[in-house]
């Protein structure tokens, strides 16, 4: 072995040792704050090492935080992923701080790294009333990554996304808040991904969203507020895929909420062209083009109507619709036409067309 | 002769006795008139059943009593599926309308609102299950047939949401949602056939 060599190997060595391979929670003021990876309710209630401020009952799956929480590092909350966890109990982080209101979940981003809080079969709970006692949000505040998958968070925590932060959200669920369910500001390029997620609001809205410089698509989700479903106080362009909602707001005189459907165009062979344009003389027109697959299946985005202000709030059926559309299905020469569907409108989930 | 009809008389005297002693407590309206007994529930305070001091009735906790006792109503349930749907709590709902229905298994209105739910939740195999059965429960009750109709449309079977759509406004010739679906129904023309190559 040559000196060059083994002085790689060491510094290899001395790497490994000093780098934050594993997690560590520590209390500072007033919070809980979680570094290095990974963090687990298990190892954050041994590390606290106080039952006062942070307890972890086995036989439960559910730990209590009695102090709010900043994650640095990484916090694992759930079941394993590798594991089919699909009929795995739930684990539980339940939030008892001073006062409703108070609850503080950041998941931090700065010089130091980026923090990521990684949810799955999870559930995220404060133990205040969630009624009418408590008029001011809870929050999860995330400046770095959220993971969710199959997880709930309830009791009026409000779910802040802030510009720079990652975010993918699968078939988890925000409800019972008090302001607004989800709340969006984006930076230029920044996509995050959240679909088949429901955002229950009592009082407010179920996504608020503020600035977006690039059209934010949000698919299969449902939306609720009390206030609007849907408000767009950034004037960007919301695209809603498969979603549920029935009220839109704005803050402005700009913006637009597109409220889209998921097509299935079965045509008889692959590498058929399909292409769907709207009904002429709308001002929101389109031409969405697609191919179908082995299976002869293509499946187009079509726009049901767009949202703009000041027609806002309550969208009665058929205002601003762009459908009907005609769907035409081509040859692979993408010349011979084959097929003409007309006056086919889109207005749900799952809608399927036909072609033998 | 004189000896059988005094018995009679004797007979019958012992029976008006009797009926006397027993009805000695029949001065309850509901007996003495033949009134619905449910119907004296409804009496108001200056009954004596309110006024009687020996009674140790609470209203109170008749209200509460009655409250509970309406659980057990398949139309609670039905009312409350109904509320929890409207603010997007599906799998909620999900549960109120199959509560309902395990109450009163024809309640078309608890069918109805299941297969929306159904059809919010993505499963529209279950949906339309869920509405050809509140047709059978109700072979008048509209929305169910439109319904069908939509999952027709959805489904691309655009002969049948026509049929159904059809047989709605046979039912009721000015439904305006009937008539505006069956206008909004696509035509699809075949030009040529697919080049194999």
């Amino acid at each position: 072995m040559t000196k060059g060599t083994a002085a790689i190997v060491l510094a290899l060595l001395l790497t490994l040792i000093l780098s934050p391979c594993s997690g560590k929670a520590y209390l500072q003021g007033d919070r809980i704050i979680l570094d290095g990876q990974p963090n687990t309710l298990e190892s954050v209630a041994r590390d606290i090492a106080d039952p006062e401020v942070f307890s972890f009952d086995r036989d439960r799956n559910a730990a209590l935080a009695n102090r709010n929480l900043t994650v640095r590092g990484t916090l694992f909350i759930g079941s394993d992923k590798s594991a089919d966890s699909s009929l795995s109990p739930f684990q539980i982080l339940e939030m008892n701080v001073s006062r409703c209101g108070a609850v503080r979940i950041e998941v931090a981003a700065g010089p130091g790294g980026v923090g990521e809080l990684h949810l799955n079969r999870a559930k995220l709970i404060t133990l205040h009333e969630t009624d009418d006692q408590c008029k001011d949000p809870n929050l999860l505040i995330v400046r770095g990554k959220l993971v969710a998958e199959d997880s709930e968070i309830s009791g009026n925590i409000e779910c802040v996304i802030e510009p720079g932060a990652s975010v993918e959200m699968v078939g988890s669920s925000v409800s019972y808040t008090q302001n607004g369910a989800l709340s969006c500001e984006l930076g230029p390029g920044q996509h995050i991904r959240i679909q088949d997620s429901s955002f229950i609001d009592n009082a407010n809205y179920g996504v608020r969203v503020g600035s977006c410089p690039d059209p934010l698509e949000l698919r299969g989700c449902a939306f609720r507020g009390l206030s609007a479903d849907v408000y767009n106080a950034g004037g960007g362009e919301l695209l809603l895929t498969d979603c549920d909602f029935q009220t839109v707001k704005f803050a402005s005189l700009s913006g637009k909420v597109r409220r889209r459907w998921s097509v299935r165009v079965e045509v008889p062979g692959s590498g058929l062209h399909v292409v769907a344009r709207s009904a002429k003389g709308n001002p929101q027109h389109e031409i969405v083009r697609g191919v179908s697959d082995e299976n002869g299946v293509c499946e187009l985005p079509l726009t049901e109507y767009v949202a703009f202000p000041p027609k806002a709030q309550e969208f009665r059926e058929g205002l601003n619709n762009v459908t009907p559309h005609v769907i035409f299905v081509y040859d692979r020469d993408e010349k011979t036409l084959l097929y003409k569907a007309d006056n086919f409108h889109v207005f749900m989930k799952h809608q399927r067309l036909t072609f033998r | 002769m004189i000896f059988r009809a005094v018995s009679y008389v004797a007979i019958a005297a012992i029976i008006i006795a009797v009926a006397v002693f027993l009805n000695r407590d029949g001065d309850r309206e509901d007996v003495r008139l033949g009134a619905d007994p449910m119907q004296s529930r409804d009496r108001g305070p200056h009954q004596h059943d309110f006024l009687d001091p020996s009674c140790e009735c609470d209203p109170e906790a008749e209200i509460k009593q009655a409250i509970a006792d309406r659980q057990d109503y398949s139309s609670t349930h039905t009312d409350l599926g109904k509320g929890f749907y409207a603010r997007g709590r599906y799998d909620v709902a999900k549960s109120c309308y199959e509560r309902a229905l395990e109450l009163e298994e024809t309640n078309h209105q608890a069918r109805y609102g299941l297969a929306l739910t159904h059809i919010r939740l993505g499963d529209l195999v279950a949906a339309r299950q869920e509405l050809q059965r509140a047709v059978e429960a109700n072979r008048k009750f509209l929305p169910a047939y439109i319904s069908l109709a939509v999952l027709d449309y959805a489904d691309g079977d655009y002969g049948m949401a026509k049929e159904r759509l059809q047989g709605a406004l046979r039912i009721e010739p000015s439904n305006p949602h009937a008539k505006k679906l069956l206008n909004s129904l696509p035509k699809v023309q075949r030009y040529a056939d697919a080049n194999s190559g």
